[in-house]
């Protein structure tokens, strides 16, 4: 038991009739990076809100360091400020009013420490996160990545036993958010923070995580490391996030995965006994063959990106996109195929 | 909070409820005795009195609607009692620009809208600033003419203030009880509110079942227009939903020179005839002895005779207590039912406050003193009345329409998520306010109390009923005078009003105030 941080048991929280989050399920392990991925609408930062007590959960059992925090049964919930943890919000959410130095020192004056300890770890923080210069302005003088920088101080600063971040990156340009989440991944890693993070973006959980709850439609679908959560296509709406393509089709041999995508022509997967009849085929841009066998498509558009090409694709009544190096000309007809293709079942 | 918004709200459903009551009530409320009829009902329905007044409120109410929506600008912190002394000493018969013969309805309804263009000047001009400006954009790029563009894309898209400012014109038009009192009662027509108002005069025995029938026509008017507005707005609003993070740049249309110098011209007409001229008369009219144009002497006289009465020095004392009480207790009530509304966590709660707060938009203010005085004196609340508390009670109440938006809008500005971090970073919901909310907000409540204190200054249509000898103030004297005579003391205390409202609205203008 000790070893686990955080314990989410059947959780749930409905807004009138939309079920935001069903029976959520999970544990955190001590100084773990446990992330909860899903597309917009999943019901993941309700879950982060409720753990953080901003949300009351309808029903469930929430157990933080040990103790119940919540459980609709009997009756507990533990406000948002003795729970002992810290946030860092989407829109990082700086006290607009109060300097960088008080904004750090805000949650550990409410914890009354004396003021003492409390310049002291605003300096320590100040100085590990590269920020000293910032401690006498104001948020609105800052950059995009200095405030988030600020966000993250604010949240290390209380030496909290879990840091809630929704979206932390979000808000950040794109070379900007690369830099960003290498820093943030040392960093945790080097202060051996846990970490409950939010976020759409399935390749930053992949780089930052330990480990990954996939969310769809209120709830946890799959509980993985970033490796095996990479490996499984059995799932559609993941197969989405990660760029996969999926096409109808339909099993002729469940026994050998033999499926045919287009009129007469077949490829095998790698998953078969799995569904029969009508089904869904995924499989990575790329992994797929352009050469001389396989199956016909049509080349609709090429783009050059960059030491490679990326192709859309017309496969009887799908598009697809694939990824190559070899140069196809538009409109010509092309043979593709592939190895490492996925049944799962219509949803 | 939630406690406080509940039971404040619960005051001014009974406030309403009282005048229906006692409608049906042949007895006075007072009382205690229940005699349910209906005869003073259909009684005051049926005379002709009650039906012309009717009549007229109907057309003093749109128009104000009309004139006040078409044009636009200035102060709106003068009292309409006041400017129908200035419209008086102006244009009146005897004033300095003979511009009037004579006063009825219609004219008195051109000149309620005049003094109201700036509620929908305000209300358009913030619908205006808040708009895409890429829309107008993409619009004369896309080659249509500033004209055609103003027509097809910024008037429609303005219609959602459109439709709220011609509401709140339509009702502050039945609300209307200065300019008809001062303008139109000497000649012999009535509006509702001035209808209302002579009732005791002339009914002397157990006047309250035909004030309380004509109260309830008044009010019954007011809360379904109020109905009416909340079921455009929501439908407005929902046809106008914007996608996105607005771009708030400014675009400045380049106009054809003829029709900005139109628009130049209007709004100096406007400032000239209808601000400037009649509050010179009015000042005027304060320093000089006899009423009349041409005459060249000035006195002093009338400001020394409130100088050194002490029942004025009282009265001018009393307006600045009870407007300072209402303003500080209003803010206090408003930041809990805005609290409430914002934040409540059971929405059936949330939605009680919201509706009954912006109930007493539907109390007329003279009604709303009415129902004060039998609030008064059927609660154990009695010995307020006679304080100034009590008044000042009364306006926060009255005003709770128009309180509860002025805060609920700084509240709303404020990012859920600087309350949230606070409480996961170990901060109570109390220091949360204390620390998070208030400094945020400190500007915001400053400009709302100023404003509440100089509608505080200005009140005169509340206090009529339910001020007592000791807590008369300004505007209740005022409407007391007018019988009197004593019209250059009328029209010293109006200037009085006048300065002490203007310098407050230049200073709440300073700190950034924004008109709705």
């Amino acid at each position: 038991m000790g070893s686990y941080i955080l314990q989410v048991e059947n959780l749930s929280k409905s807004f009138g009739k939309v079920k935001a989050v069903i029976n959520a399920t999970f544990n955190v392990n001590r100084g773990e990076i446990f992330s909860i991925v899903g597309p917009s609408g999943s019901g993941k930062t309700t879950l982060l809100r409720c753990i953080g007590g901003i949300e009351t959960p309808d029903e469930g059992v929430i157990v933080f360091n040990d103790r119940v925090i919540f459980d609709s049964k009997r009756g507990i919930n533990v406000p948002p400020e003795a729970r002992g943890m810290s946030y860092v919000p989407q829109t990082w959410a700086l006290w607009p009013h109060m300097k960088v130095r008080d904004n750090i020192a805000f949650g550990l004056k409410m914890r009354g420490f004396p003021r003492e300890e409390i310049d002291v770890r605003v300096r320590e923080i100040s100085k590990a996160l590269k920020i000293e210069e910032l401690l006498d302005r104001y948020p609105w003088q800052l950059s995009g990545g200095q405030q988030q920088r600020v966000a993250v101080a604010r949240a290390l600063a209380l030496k909290p036993q879990l840091i809630l971040f929704d979206e932390p990156l979000s808000n950040l340009d794109a070379a900007l958010r690369e830099e960003a989440r290498v820093w943030l991944k040392n960093l945790l890693k080097e202060l051996n923070i846990t970490a409950l993070y939010v976020t759409h973006d399935i390749h930053e959980a992949l780089f930052l995580s330990d480990r990954i709850a996939f969310m769809y439609d209120g709830r946890i679908r799959v509980i993985e490391t970033p490796e095996n959560i990479y490996m499984r296509r059995d799932i559609p709406e993941l197969a989405r996030l990660f760029g996969y393509n999926i096409i109808k089709a339909r099993v002729i041999d469940h026994e050998r995965g033999l499926v045919m995508v287009n009129e007469e022509e077949y490829i095998t997967c790698d998953n078969p006994h799995k569904v029969k009849g009508d089904a869904l085929v995924i499989f990575a841009p790329s992994e797929v063959k352009v050469g001389y066998s396989g199956i016909k498509a049509k080349v609709l558009r090429r783009s050059f990106m960059g030491g490679y090409f990326e192709y859309s694709l017309k496969l009887g009544d799908n598009i697809i996109r694939v990824i190559s190096e070899a140069y196809l000309k538009e409109g010509s007809d092309v043979f593709i195929s592939t190895n490492r293709c996925t049944i799962a079942p219509i949803t | 909070m939630t406690l406080l918004a509940l039971i404040m709200a619960s005051i001014a459903l009974t406030l309403v409820g009282l005048i229906y009551v006692q409608a049906v009530n042949a007895r006075p409320l007072y009382t205690y005795k229940i005699e349910l009829t209906l005869d003073v009902v259909i009684e005051v329905i049926n005379s002709s009195e009650f039906k012309e007044a009717l009549v007229n409120s109907v057309i003093v109410a749109i128009l104000q609607t009309f004139v006040g929506v078409l044009i636009g600008l200035i102060p709106m912190f003068i009292a309409p009692i006041i400017w129908g002394f200035a419209w008086n000493y102006s244009y009146g018969p005897s004033g300095f620009i003979p511009l009037f013969r004579e006063f009825n309805p219609l004219i008195v309804g051109i000149i309620c809208g005049l003094i109201h263009v700036p509620h929908a000047y305000a209300l358009i001009a913030s619908g205006l600033l808040s708009m895409d400006y890429t829309l107008e954009e993409v619009a004369r790029i896309h080659g249509a003419g500033p004209l055609r563009t103003i027509a097809r894309v910024t008037i429609p898209m303005l219609r959602p203030s459109i439709v709220l400012a011609a509401t709140l014109l339509l009702i502050l038009g039945f609300e209307q009880f200065g300019v008809p009192l001062v303008l139109l009662s000497p000649w012999g027509y009535n509006v509702l509110t001035t209808y209302l108002y002579g009732i005791p005069g002339t009914y002397l025995m157990n006047p309250y079942p035909r004030m309380a029938v004509v109260a309830g026509t008044l009010i019954t008017i007011t809360i379904s227009l109020v109905i009416l507005q909340r079921y455009l707005i929501l439908r407005e609003t929902r046809r106008f939903v914007t996608i996105g993070e607005r771009y708030r740049g400014y675009f400045k249309m380049s106009m054809p020179t003829l029709i900005k110098a139109m628009f130049t011209a209007i709004t100096l007409l406007y400032v000239v005839g209808v601000v400037i001229i009649p509050l010179a008369s009015l000042i005027l009219r304060s320093i000089q002895p006899l009423y009349g144009a041409g005459i060249r002497e000035f006195t002093v006289n009338y400001y020394l005779t409130i100088i050194e009465s002490e029942s004025y020095r009282i009265t001018l004392i009393n307006t600045f207590v009870v407007a300072l009480l209402a303003a500080t207790l209003g803010s206090l009530i408003y930041f809990s039912y805005a609290w409430t509304i914002v934040k409540g966590s059971r929405r059936i709660i949330s939605v009680y406050v919201d509706l009954l707060s912006s109930m007493p938009r539907a109390l007329p203010g003279l009604v709303a003193g009415l129902a004060f005085l039998w609030f008064y004196l059927l609660t154990p609340l009695r010995s307020l009345m006679y304080t100034h508390l009590g008044l000042a009670l009364a306006y926060a109440i009255v005003w709770s329409a128009l309180g509860v938006r002025l805060v609920t809008g700084s509240l709303l500005q404020i990012s859920q998520e600087l309350e949230n971090v606070a409480r996961i970073h170990g901060a109570s919901l109390t220091r949360t306010i204390i620390h998070i909310y208030i400094p945020l907000l400190k500007k915001s409540i400053l400009i709302s109390w100023l404003y509440l204190f100089i509608l505080g200054i200005r009140e005169y249509s509340i206090p009529v009923y339910i001020a007592t000898k000791n807590t008369q103030v300004i505007g209740s004297t005022i409407v007391l005078l007018i019988g009197s005579g004593e019209l250059g003391v009328i029209a010293a205390l109006s200037t009085i009003t006048v300065v002490a409202s203007l310098i407050l609205t230049a200073i709440i203008f300073k700190l950034g105030w924004k008109p709705y």
